[in-house]
């Protein structure tokens, strides 16, 4: 069908005095990003006057705390990037303001609460933390301490992969732990802490040495560090004591497993894994567990209780959880509060992690493929974001409110 | 008598009457449900149709009004017959749900038309429709195509536009 034509005269509308207040108010309530009804008080006077009337006198539809914009990078890869709104139809909020303060061609590799964007620069070897609404930057070392002696450390380049905060930037103790590739055999993959006010971060090691985190998370006063063998490491910075939490888990994890990642949700903790049926294909599935401490009886002779006191049941349903998944900065928000979004997992495309190659090359960096972004509701994968191209500077990310 | 089915006739505000099966527009519209109920004891035994008047609907509006009624109400037409295939595509949530899309892509001015009418027939599935058409036009919208959807001109000035963006709320 053809697009309408933009009409000559106003539609009798907003600002028109025949259009009925109670109209206004039905439509409103279907309008619930904070966003959308601002720009419309914006469009002309008129209907600013009508808004702001309603708003004084009739009972508005209030809109629903915020969720999650996706950052996308912007198609035909010009170092751009767009906000992608779920509560606007999953539309982007083109052109918006505070888009401009991600500076062009950077990586986002982390999010944190407060529009709090991790970002790194090809042509430099540190990195940024960006408040999105401010343009305020804070300097992240490029640079971790690694012990090579008992009693001495040396700095090393870090390229930082994944990152979680304990506090807002804003806050003196801030805290993060990061997973870093080094080039440094013969792990090359690392954890390490920073503190807000450190010139390096220091790479961290667990009492059962080294091992490959899947995903990092604070949570509960507490870093969780998650195994590929679905155990967590918990460790507080403060004290540098670390506590192993043994999982038994019967769901096991399958060939087919993409990633997984820590979810905090209603106090307590989830393992949500992310399936596709091999490694170049798109998401096809995914199974939530939730962290259960185990009774004593009956035990399992080869997972004893006493060594796995905890488990991960699998869930069955999301029980009305809206969740956001991506590394360092999974979120659960409550699906009772957004009328018309029904309950399921929103995931982007956070694919070239396993890739060695991208992070060691200096040229010829392989795009990220920015495809595989969407929603798990029902059994189903729905891909309910804008399409764009590949990124050859940054794969998508969380913005969190 | 269940071989024949009862129609009544709608007239528009601009004169024109349409003929309705009484059973779908009363599924339909708790107005005109209302209005036949109304009625009903004098058209008892009588072979005389009905017409009823709808003062705030114009023909145009009425007669897509009744089209969506007759798709969306009518139980014989709703699923499965073979002319409705074009309606379905695979994925559609809905079998209706193209017909949908389809019915509420026209200008704003008979979208706000069908918002009144939905509201005035008290017909909630086009209601909702329509609503949810309008709104659509207003999400995920910069403001300069909200402007030129609504035939909207900027009256603003520079420092007047600052103040609004300072006292809304935003998500971020």
């Amino acid at each position: 069908m053809a697009a309408p034509q933009p009409p000559l005269t106003p539609t009798k509308f907003l600002g028109d005095d025949g259009f009925p207040d109670d109209l206004v108010l039905l439509i409103l309530g279907r309008i619930p990003c904070k966003d959308d009804r601002g720009n419309m008080s914006l469009v002309c006077k008129a209907w600013h006057d009508s808004i702001d009337r309603l708003i004084k006198t009739k009972p508005v539809p209030p809109t629903p705390p915020t969720l999650p914009w996706l950052v996308l990078p912007a198609p035909n890869s010009d170092g751009s990037f767009r906000f992608v709104c779920i509560l606007s139809g999953s539309r982007a909020h083109h052109e918006h303001r505070f888009s401009s303060n991600i500076p062009l061609g950077a990586r986002c590799f982390g999010s944190y609460d407060g529009g709090w964007l991790f970002l790194a620069f090809r042509d430099r070897h540190d990195y940024q933390l960006l408040d999105i609404r401010s343009g305020d930057i804070h300097s992240v070392p490029g640079k971790m301490l690694i012990p090579d002696h008992p009693q001495h450390r040396h700095p090393i380049r870090m390229i930082i992969e994944s990152a979680t905060l304990s506090a807002s930037p804003d806050e003196e103790n801030c805290a993060a732990v990061f997973v870093v590739r080094a080039p440094v055999p013969p792990n090359y993959r690392y954890l390490a802490t920073w503190q807000k006010g450190w010139r390096c971060a220091v790479a961290i090691r667990s009492p059962d040495g080294f091992f490959i985190p899947d995903d990092v998370l604070y949570h509960d006063e507490s870093f969780h560090v998650l195994r590929g063998d679905a155990d967590v490491l918990m460790y507080k910075p403060d004290s540098e004591d670390w506590e192993k939490r043994r999982f038994f888990h019967p769901g096991g994890l399958d060939e087919q497993a993409r990633s997984q990642y820590l979810v905090p949700s209603r106090g307590g903790l989830l393992l949500v894994v992310r399936f596709s049926p091999s490694p170049d294909q798109p998401t096809s599935m995914f199974k939530v567990f939730r962290a259960t401490t185990r009774p004593q009886t009956p035990d399992d002779a080869d997972f004893p209780v006493a060594e796995f006191p905890w488990a991960w049941s699998e869930m069955d349903t999301l029980d009305g959880r809206i969740l956001f998944v991506g590394y360092g900065c999974s979120r659960s928000y409550d699906a009772d509060q957004y009328p018309g979004i029904e309950a399921g997992i929103y995931f982007f495309d956070d694919g070239e992690s396993n890739d060695e190659g991208v992070f060691f090359r200096d040229h010829n960096v392989t795009p990220y493929p920015c495809s595989d972004n969407g929603k798990y509701s029902g059994g189903h994968v729905q891909s309910c974001f804008p399409t764009t191209d590949p990124s050859d500077y940054s794969p998508p990310a969380w913005l969190l409110p | 008598m269940a071989s024949e089915k009862k129609v009544v006739f709608l007239r528009s505000s601009d004169g024109e009457a349409f003929e309705v099966s009484e059973e779908v527009i009363s599924a339909a519209s708790v107005t005109i449900k209302g209005m036949i109920d109304e009625e009903s004891p004098s058209r008892a035994d009588t072979a005389a149709t009905t017409t009823l008047a709808i003062p705030n609907v114009t023909a145009a509006t009425l007669s897509r009004v009744l089209h969506y009624v007759n798709k969306h109400f009518d139980a014989a037409a709703v699923v499965g017959r073979p002319d409705d295939y074009i309606f379905c595509a695979p994925g559609d949530e809905h079998p209706l749900a193209r017909f949908d899309d389809d019915f509420v892509d026209v200008d704003n001015d008979t979208l706000i038309d069908l918002v009144h009418a939905a509201e005035y027939l008290h017909i909630k599935k086009l209601f909702d429709l329509t609503c949810k058409a309008v709104a659509d036009k207003l999400k995920g919208r910069t403001i300069d195509q909200i402007r030129e959807t609504f035939g909207i001109v900027n009256d603003y000035t520079v420092e007047e536009e600052v103040e609004v963006y300072r006292e809304n709320s935003w998500a971020f």
